[in-house]
């Protein structure tokens, strides 16, 4: 007759397993099921970080925080404030450039009296001036209060020269843009790409028009 | 009616007191009185497993919970789980990005915790259940230092929280559960290769037997004797 082998080992260690799978998935789940939390970082869907910092409005310097101008309860339908955060260095060709030719039209278009977003919708630029170093390249308050009449541009620049802030937003070069929606969560980053060409693109296609 | 989130701490704390009252000297009579039901919890061994069960879990339910409160924190942007104001503010420490994740692996401690209650869940139901096997006296061992570990990061904990400068009634529970779980592993390796840990273990193993017969659906095969033919 056959006897079937019976392995204590392996039933104790089967038992203790199926017992500890089976609780931390049911928690898991209960957790996964009731909370949709987002993490503080630069990709798309995540909490924009901090920033903050002394702003010049091409009158005077006054104190920024992106968190003021946060909503973490909007949602669409409701008003509030887009706002698209260019990291620039004064210095650098392609933020030139890019002050020269995209700024100024972009800001006739959002802040205009023809702005295609809806009253209730307010839409900033916000550039924040960092620091590549490179040789021979010059920086400081003076400098980007330059910058900002040269071009004519019409928003905040801010002074975040010291590099904390692109640390903190993980920037690898310049220029870099985010659009955050009125509840701070990152709606396109330029750095990770994504279905847009750019951040107007963007722009356009995420921050609802007067028409919808 | 919404149910404060100290009161609701008090579910988490009701096993972590009878585990910890199952493995006190007072535990004996609770552990007479419902032997009928689990035989082993008349020995010192039984008791004392059970509490360190009791205790686990409660911890591994603290944990989920307040990994659910960072999650929900993360969520809505702000942190009103916890009774606030007082220095026994959960939200504070939680809700708190500098400190609430572990360093280098960046889970938030929840998690942590409640992966932690799962492994010693599964070396103490191990153990149990195979309490006369080889391997027990190494799995004692691997919830000593399992513990000892926790004992650090259970002090980098209060340390954050001294940083800080609030106290996480909820991280405090989980932190009592494992100081207890750890207590249950020391106890158990003073027990182990005594005759205080052979007490009463071969009324376990006929009872697991029996309950294996009861519960198996195994119909074990036979071979027709050539002889009956």
């Amino acid at each position: 007759m056959y006897r079937r082998k019976i392995s204590e080992e392996a039933s104790a260690r089967a038992d203790a397993t199926m017992f500890v799978t089976v609780i931390f998935v049911a928690a898991y789940s209960i957790i996964a099921m009731t909370t949709n939390p987002f993490y503080t970082g630069t990709s798309v869907g995540d909490m924009a970080p901090d920033l903050e910092g002394s702003v010049w409005d091409g009158e005077s310097w006054s104190v920024y925080k992106l968190e003021d101008r946060i909503n973490t309860d909007w949602e669409p339908g409701l008003p509030g404030t887009w706002i698209m955060v260019e990291f620039m260095d004064t210095n650098c060709g392609h933020c030139q450039q890019a002050a020269q030719d995209n700024f100024p039209p972009a800001q006739d278009y959002w802040f205009g009296s023809s702005s295609p977003a809806p009253a209730e919708i307010n839409v900033e630029f916000l550039a924040v001036s960092i620091k590549l170093d490179n040789p021979g390249w010059k920086y400081g308050k003076p400098e980007i209060q330059e910058f900002r009449s040269q071009y004519s541009h019409e928003f905040n620049y801010m002074d975040g020269q010291d590099n904390v802030f692109r640390d903190i937003w993980e920037v690898q070069g310049t220029p870099s843009y985010f659009l955050i929606a009125p509840n701070g969560i990152v709606k396109y980053s330029s750095p990770e790409g994504g279905s847009y060409e750019n951040v107007w693109a963007a722009m356009d296609d995420l921050i609802p028009s007067g028409g919808q | 009616m919404a149910i404060s989130a100290d009161t609701q701490l008090l579910f988490h704390w009701i096993p972590i007191l009878l585990g910890l009252t199952l493995m006190s000297p007072w535990g004996e009579s609770l552990g007479r009185s419902i032997s009928a039901k689990w035989p082993s919890m008349e020995t010192k061994r039984g008791r004392t497993i059970g509490g360190m069960l009791l205790a686990m879990f409660g911890g591994f339910t603290v944990s989920a919970h307040t990994y659910w409160i960072h999650n929900k924190a993360k969520e809505i942007g702000s942190g009103d789980f916890c009774a606030g104001g007082g220095i026994w503010d959960c939200s504070s420490v939680i809700g708190n990005d500098e400190w609430n994740t572990m360093p280098f692996v960046d889970i938030p401690w929840g998690l942590a915790g409640m992966l932690a209650f799962c492994v010693f869940l599964w070396l103490t139901i191990s153990i149990s259940k195979g309490l006369a096997e080889t391997w027990v006296s190494a799995y004692i061992r691997y919830g000593l230092a399992l513990g000892g570990a926790g004992i650090l990061i259970v002090m980098y904990l209060i340390y954050a929280e001294i940083e800080i400068g609030k106290l996480c009634q909820y991280c405090s529970t989980a932190h009592v559960s494992h100081l207890i779980a750890t207590y249950g592993f020391f106890s158990l390796s003073k027990m182990h290769g005594t005759s205080e840990w052979g007490v009463g273990m071969m009324d376990d193993a006929r009872a697991a037997r029996k309950e294996r017969r009861k519960t198996r659906g195994y119909i074990a095969p036979t071979i027709k004797d050539d002889s009956e033919e």
